[in-house]
């Protein structure tokens, strides 16, 4: 280590500081931050769930209290009002923190919770008006899909920049994987050829920000009433890649009655058979059950009166192929 | 001054630990389920919180 070219000391030439602390800009910091969180998690009581390395779980004489770690958010759920008051005080005598009481927007989200009725609706709608402003369609018509159906797509010759193709995929994206399971399917296809798209790439995704604009209030809402265990669905077509001849795969996991996992996906390899699509599909189903499942029993498993109820999860799989 | 990194000690990714979308959504579904308490706290300054153990 040496003192920076034009800026060295004339009286101590090889000496440097010694940083003892995480610096902003520093490529540890965010990681330090994280093990210091975890010490003192752990030194609270907590304990890691297994597939989220940010989630953390204490079961304390019936009450049950979640920490979910988002870099420096940090999302408190207790059965009882007076744990969270517990753990934000363990948490000001060790960080400087904001509290920001309860939730009304995580992370981009819209959360709106009716406690008398008992649900709770996730949605991105302030976000999806800023995106079709972005793109000069805030005042389009709507329409009632997001794509064609049947619509094929093949790689464009030369890709033309003048329209903003890939910021609309990204920002669609973030739609999609926020609250948006309905566009999962557009955006998978369109994201295929942010490198090579053309005038057909660019009239679909004007559709897919025209369905948006007629759909901008939905979201995902959870009733209480609704039975609160997980349960998959997975669907593959076949061959519906016509250049390919791949399969696309859709699958989503509803819990309490709203989707908690979706996606889209083209499949890896050819499938001869209708039936050897819908298998592939249903093992790449399995792969996401095993990980929601972990954390829907170490819930359900502590014997709370909860509404929620573990054992296994069914997948539903369309195998009449 | 991309030609006087030292590898590991420069190159380095970053990394911020976050939560998956999906389990947060999951931990918001069973909190409206069993109608538990939902709190959000936001850790100031928070790069510098770390204390570093190795020489920068």
């Amino acid at each position: 280590m040496e003192q920076p070219d034009g800026y060295v000391d004339p009286t101590y030439p090889d000496k440097v500081c010694r940083l003892l602390q995480a610096l902003y800009g520093l490529n540890q910091a965010s990681k330090m931050l994280h093990a210091k969180l975890d010490d003192f998690l752990k030194s609270q009581g907590f304990d890691n769930i297994d597939p989220d390395a940010c989630l953390y779980l204490l079961m304390d004489d019936g009450k049950i209290i979640i920490v979910l770690v988002y870099f420096d958010d940090l999302l408190l759920v207790a059965s009882i009002l007076a744990a969270i008051y517990n753990i934000k005080d363990a948490l000001h005598r060790r960080f400087e923190i904001k509290d920001l009481s309860e939730v009304k927007v995580i992370l981009g989200l819209e959360m709106r919770r009716d406690k008398a009725l008992g649900t709770l609706k996730l949605s991105h709608g302030k976000y999806a008006g800023q995106v079709l402003e972005t793109f000069g369609m805030a005042e389009c018509n709507p329409i009632g899909t997001p794509l064609e159906v049947g619509l094929q797509l093949v790689k464009a010759d030369e890709s033309d920049d003048a329209l903003p193709y890939r910021e609309a995929v990204g920002s669609l994206m973030c739609l999609m994987v926020g609250t948006r399971p309905d566009l999962a399917f557009a955006i998978g296809k369109l994201s295929r050829f942010v490198s090579c798209y053309g005038k057909e790439h660019r009239a679909a995704i004007k559709r897919v920000l025209r369905y948006v604009k007629g759909s901008m209030d939905k979201g995902l809402v959870l009733d209480k009433h609704s039975f609160c265990v997980l349960q998959g669905f997975r669907h593959a077509d076949w061959a519906g890649d016509h250049k390919t001849r791949r399969s696309t795969t859709g699958f989503t996991f509803i819990f309490g009655g709203a989707a908690v996992s979706w996606g889209s996906q083209l499949h890896k390899t050819v499938a001869l058979p209708t039936m050897e699509s819908e298998y592939m599909a249903l093992s790449e189903a399995s792969k996401e059950a095993v990980c929601r499942n972990k954390l829907v029993q170490s819930v359900a498993t502590q014997g709370l009166r909860t509404a929620i109820s573990g054992g296994p999860i069914n997948i539903n799989v369309d195998n009449s192929g | 001054m991309g030609n006087r990194e030292i590898k590991r000690l420069d190159i380095n990714e970053t990394f911020a630990p976050v939560a998956k979308f999906t389990t947060i959504r999951c931990i918001q579904m069973m909190t409206a389920a069993s109608r538990w308490e939902l709190h959000q706290t936001d850790v100031k300054t928070a790069f510098l919180n770390g204390d570093l153990d190795e020489e920068v």
